[in-house]
């Protein structure tokens, strides 16, 4: 108040047309500011959640994916990090390259902790593929020079997540060697899995089908036809773009709402929407809203199951295998929603099945009393306990209304273009063929320059604009 | 350059542990994911005893989105253009990660066995396969004879 007084002669009543363009103009750009802050504040918090710490794990597993897969995913990883701390989806495991069921246990310890890590090294912010679809770049200088800037700040917050990255492995590496030298290492560092544990998850691990790496048993699986999935895989698992109608080349698409964008189908029987239900261990619960934190993990100390010592054992660690072997079997197709009546009582026959295979010393032995649950066919996509593909990736709406956006938006430039005499060449010219035809020309360059001068001092007035507007507001309310 | 995922090192093991008969797939010493693929024409059809050799490359978000593949040699099909571009649902939008190269080369082994001129790629091709049938598998066969026979 009370600031740049010279300026009342020039009254509302001069400008009042152009000043309410201007006054609407500059809020559509307050407000767009505004929603850019937003989505960067959003994007922070994703790819802060991408990191994976140790800390924060779920029956041995993480909250956040090992980076198996090139490009940072997409997925809600909110959504996500509640789903695995409720058991709901299973937690991101370190995974293994190989793995050799003939391995005894101290070869599979050794390979484990020469293996294991929170994430895949020598990842670089270059090989982020960063999306740049819209490419029709004459008129529309001012998103071209937004999405340059968008994309230098997305790489510099994956350049900052990377190293966040390397610190948490270092920190890993560091208190996993201390947990082990010092004394009390388990108390000390409560959060690094005990060997049982470990022998426990990678005893019988097995393979995804689409990553080809190895994980424990307890997969996900498909809803549909019970193929285990990995969570990394799960969740870069996603709608296909929207694309036009099977016959319509994706260049010449002119009709926004023909765009088509449907779930996902499964990837191994093609089932549309594809889902997955999980079944945490029925043995290991560890960690985040666990029973124990992963350093006690021991199967000794389980008072709920009767576990002897085996005499002069040969084999003195077949006992975490066991427990591995019977976590294998009672996941093999199961996944049944959890706190069922049936899984409760599978839980109880599986220990009882379990306690005397152990007894038995016989983990690899397949003719038990320990029987596999009955496969639990197949759950529609709105069954309880079905994670679909489209719960985790909520923003496929927003994806298909800016690709319908777009194309309404070629096809209106295509249409100056047709009428202005740019085009050179005959009429046969593809949409792609005009593109390469400007860059080549340099003629889009210059135009860029020159629109985006202009929008320049547009902004400029406009703010100008604004300043008096608010300032004869003020005067007209006696301020 | 970042390391090749595992997948990709696997599969490649295994194409060439357990190789595919009629069809052949080699990675490139210096790009991993760039193949030199060359597929026998299935017998009985037009394509018999002819070696059509095929470009495949496996982008970065592969097996998330599917291979890029191409034909090399020319060949008259009605789903195959000028260019060698291959119109096959799995391909495109129909494409799987459980799918692999192996199942992506034997579907295109497939598709020259069974032509399918109602979905064509290459319009004028499809038009002929349709209009007369004969005529447009013998000059398939004599497109196989010209350009798809060893010995160049
Ligand atoms: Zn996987
Ligand atoms: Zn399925």
């Amino acid at each position: 108040m009370g600031n740049a007084p010279g300026r009342e002669e020039r009254g509302p009543q001069t400008l009042p047309r152009e000043r309410s363009q201007f006054g609407d103009k500059l809020t559509a750009h307050l407000k767009r500011k505004k929603k850019e802050e937003e989505r960067e504040k959003l994007l922070e918090t994703r790819y802060t959640n991408l990191v994976v710490r140790y800390q924060e794990t779920v029956d041995g597993g993480y909250l956040a994916p090992y980076g198996t897969y090139k490009a940072f995913p997409d997925y809600d990883t909110l959504v996500v990090k509640l789903l695995i701390t409720e058991r709901k989806l299973a937690p991101f495991y370190s995974p293994l390259d190989d793995f050799d069921e003939t391995w005894t246990q101290e070869e599979l310890l050794v390979v484990l902790m020469n293996n294991l890590r929170l994430f895949l090294p020598n990842r670089t912010a270059e090989d982020e593929e960063i999306d740049d679809a819209d490419d029709h770049k004459l008129h529309k200088s001012q998103t071209l020079m937004k999405r340059l800037e968008q994309k230098q700040k997305l790489k510099a917050l994956i350049e900052r997540t990377i190293k966040q990255q390397k610190k948490e492995q270092l920190r890993y590496n560091h208190d996993r060697q201390q947990a082990f030298v010092s004394e009390n290492g388990s108390t000390r560092y409560p959060s690094i899995p005990s060997n049982d544990l470990l022998l426990a998850l990678y005893g019988n691990a097995i393979e995804c089908p689409i990553c080809f790496v190895y994980y424990p048993p307890h997969m996900n699986y498909s809803r549909c036809c019970e193929q285990p999935i990995c969570t990394e895989c799960f969740v870069h698992i996603r709608r296909n773009e929207p694309h036009p109608p099977h016959d319509v080349p994706e260049e010449e698409a002119t009709d926004p709402e023909s765009l088509i964008s449907l779930p996902a189908n499964c990837p191994f029987c093609a089932m549309p929407d594809f889902g997955v239900t999980y079944t945490p261990p029925l043995l290991i619960c560890t960690g985040i809203q666990g029973s124990c934190a992963p350093a006690e993990f021991s199967i000794y100390t389980r008072n709920d199951l009767v576990i002897e010592e085996e005499e002069g054992s040969s084999k003195p660690k077949t006992r975490a295998r066991a427990i591995s072997a019977a976590i294998s079997l009672s996941h093999s197709g199961m996944g049944s929603p959890r706190n069922s009546v049936e899984a409760g009582l599978a839980r109880s026959s599986v220990d009882a099945g379990l306690v005397r295979r152990l007894n038995d010393g016989s983990a690899a032995s397949s003719n038990t009393n320990l029987e596999a649950p009955k496969r639990r066919g197949s759950l529609a996509a709105s069954a309880p306990g079905v994670i679909t593909t489209d719960a985790i990736q909520p923003d496929w709406e927003t994806k298909l209304m800016s690709a319908r956006a777009r194309i309404a938006r070629r096809s209106a430039a295509a249409t100056a273009i047709h009428a202005s005499s740019l085009i050179i060449q005959g009429d046969e010219t593809s949409d792609i063929d005009r593109r390469r035809l400007f860059r080549r020309t340099g003629s889009a360059q210059e135009q860029l320059a020159i629109e985006e001068r202009m929008i320049q001092q547009a902004m400029k007035l406009s703010l100008l604009e604004e300043e008096q507007r608010q300032h004869t507001e003020r005067a007209r309310r006696g301020e | 350059m970042s390391s090749l995922p595992k997948r990709i090192i696997k599969e490649t093991e295994r194409l060439v542990s357990d190789p595919v008969p009629g069809i052949s797939a080699i990675p490139h010493d210096d790009n991993l994911r760039y193949f030199d693929v060359a597929i026998q024409g299935p017998s009985g059809s037009p394509y018999e005893d002819g070696t059509f050799k095929l470009e495949l490359y496996l982008p970065d978000d592969y097996p998330m989105c599917a291979p890029k593949v191409r034909f090399l040699t020319k060949i008259y099909h009605p789903n195959i253009d000028k260019l060698g571009r291959i119109c096959l649902d799995v391909l495109k939008n129909n494409w799987s990660p459980a799918l692999q190269i192996r199942t992506i080369l034997l579907s295109i082994q497939a598709l020259l066995g069974a032509p399918n001129p109602d979905d064509p790629l290459a319009n004028e091709v499809a038009e002929e396969w349709k209009s007369n049938e004969a005529l447009a598998i013998a000059t398939a066969k004599s497109w196989t004879e010209q350009f798809a026979k060893e010995g160049d």
